[in-house]
C-alpha cells in the first residue's frame, strides 16, 4: 500500500517538475505525516515549537533582578548569563542549559538569604569557627 | 585554618590572578572538582571573604550593550594571601602528623 502511494507521489511530483530524489523525500515526509496519529502530530508540532522558542530566547535573570538587591543582582546576572552563553549552551544545548541556569538562579537566591540570616543571627561566626576547627566531626 | 570552601575560593582567585570574576572562580572550581559547582556558594563565599578583607573588588567595565551589566573584579589581598598560606601550612602539618606515609608529596614542603 505504502509502496503504491510512494510510486503515485513520485510520478505526481515528477509530473510537477520536481527532481526524482527530491520528490521521493517529499513523498516520504508526506507518508510519515499520514502514518502519524493526530495526537502524535500535535505533540511533534509542540516539541518543534518549544525547541525553536528555547533557541530564540536566552535567559535574562529576571528572577534575580526581582528578588535580590540591585547591586547583588547585577553581579550575579552578569556571571550567570556569561556562563550560560559561553559554557552551558555550547556544552549542553539550549534546553538543558536553561535548566542549569534556573537551578543556579534558585541556588543563588536561597544562598543569599540564608547567608543574610546567618549574619543577622550571629550564627555565621559559630559556623565558621566549627568549620575551620581541625578536629570537627 | 580557613573553612575548606573559603580556602578553595582563595586558591581559585590566586590561580586566576588579579581582577577575576566570580564566574572565573566557579569555572576553576568546576574544572578542579569535575562537576558543576554552585554559583550561590561562590558568591556568598566571596562576600564573606570580602567582609574579612581577604579579597578586594572593583567594578569592571559594563557590557557593551544597552543595559549592560558590570561585573565585580576580585583580587586577593595581602591579608588573604597570608591567611591562605597559614591555612595551607596548618593543613600540611596536620597531614604530616596524622598520616606521614599517606601523602609523600607533602614531605619536605
Amino acid at each position: 500500500m505504502l509502496q503504491a502511494v510512494k510510486q503515485y507521489l513520485r510520478l505526481y511530483l515528477q509530473r510537477l517538475g520536481l527532481r526524482a530524489e527530491e520528490g521521493l523525500r517529499v513523498a516520504e515526509e508526506a507518508i510519515h505525516l499520514l502514518e502519524m496519529t493526530n495526537s502524535k502530530r500535535v505533540k511533534a508540532k509542540l516539541k518543534k515549537k518549544s525547541k525553536e522558542k528555547s533557541k530564540a530566547t536566552a535567559p535574562k535573570g529576571l528572577l534575580l533582578d526581582l528578588l535580590l538587591p540591585a547591586d547583588q543582582a547585577e553581579e550575579r546576572v552578569y556571571n550567570l548569563t556569561l556562563a550560560y552563553a559561553t559554557r552551558w549552551l555550547p556544552k549542553h544545548g539550549p534546553r538543558w542549559a536553561k535548566t542549569i541556569f534556573l537551578v543556579q538562579c534558585f541556588g543563588t537566591i536561597s544562598r543569599f538569604y540564608f547567608d543574610a540570616f546567618l549574619v543577622k543571627t550571629g550564627l555565621l561566626k559559630t559556623l565558621e569557627r566549627y568549620l575551620s576547627s581541625p578536629d570537627r566531626g | 585554618m580557613l573553612p575548606k570552601l573559603q580556602e578553595a575560593v582563595l586558591l581559585a582567585v590566586l590561580r586566576r590572578g588579579p581582577d577575576c570574576t566570580a564566574g572565573d572562580v566557579q569555572e576553576v572550581l568546576t574544572e578542579a572538582k569535575g562537576a558543576e559547582q554552585s554559583f550561590g556558594a561562590v558568591f556568598t563565599t566571596l562576600e564573606r571573604l570580602f567582609r574579612k578583607k581577604y579579597v578586594s573588588w572593583r567594578r569592571g567595565e559594563p557590557e557593551p550593550k544597552q543595559g549592560g551589566r558590570a561585573p565585580r573584579l576580585y583580587t586577593l589581598t595581602g591579608l588573604g594571601r597570608s591567611a591562605l598560606s597559614a591555612s595551607l601550612q596548618a593543613d600540611r602539618a596536620l597531614g604530616r602528623a596524622a598520616a606521614p606515609g599517606l601523602l609523600p608529596d607533602l614531605e619536605g614542603v
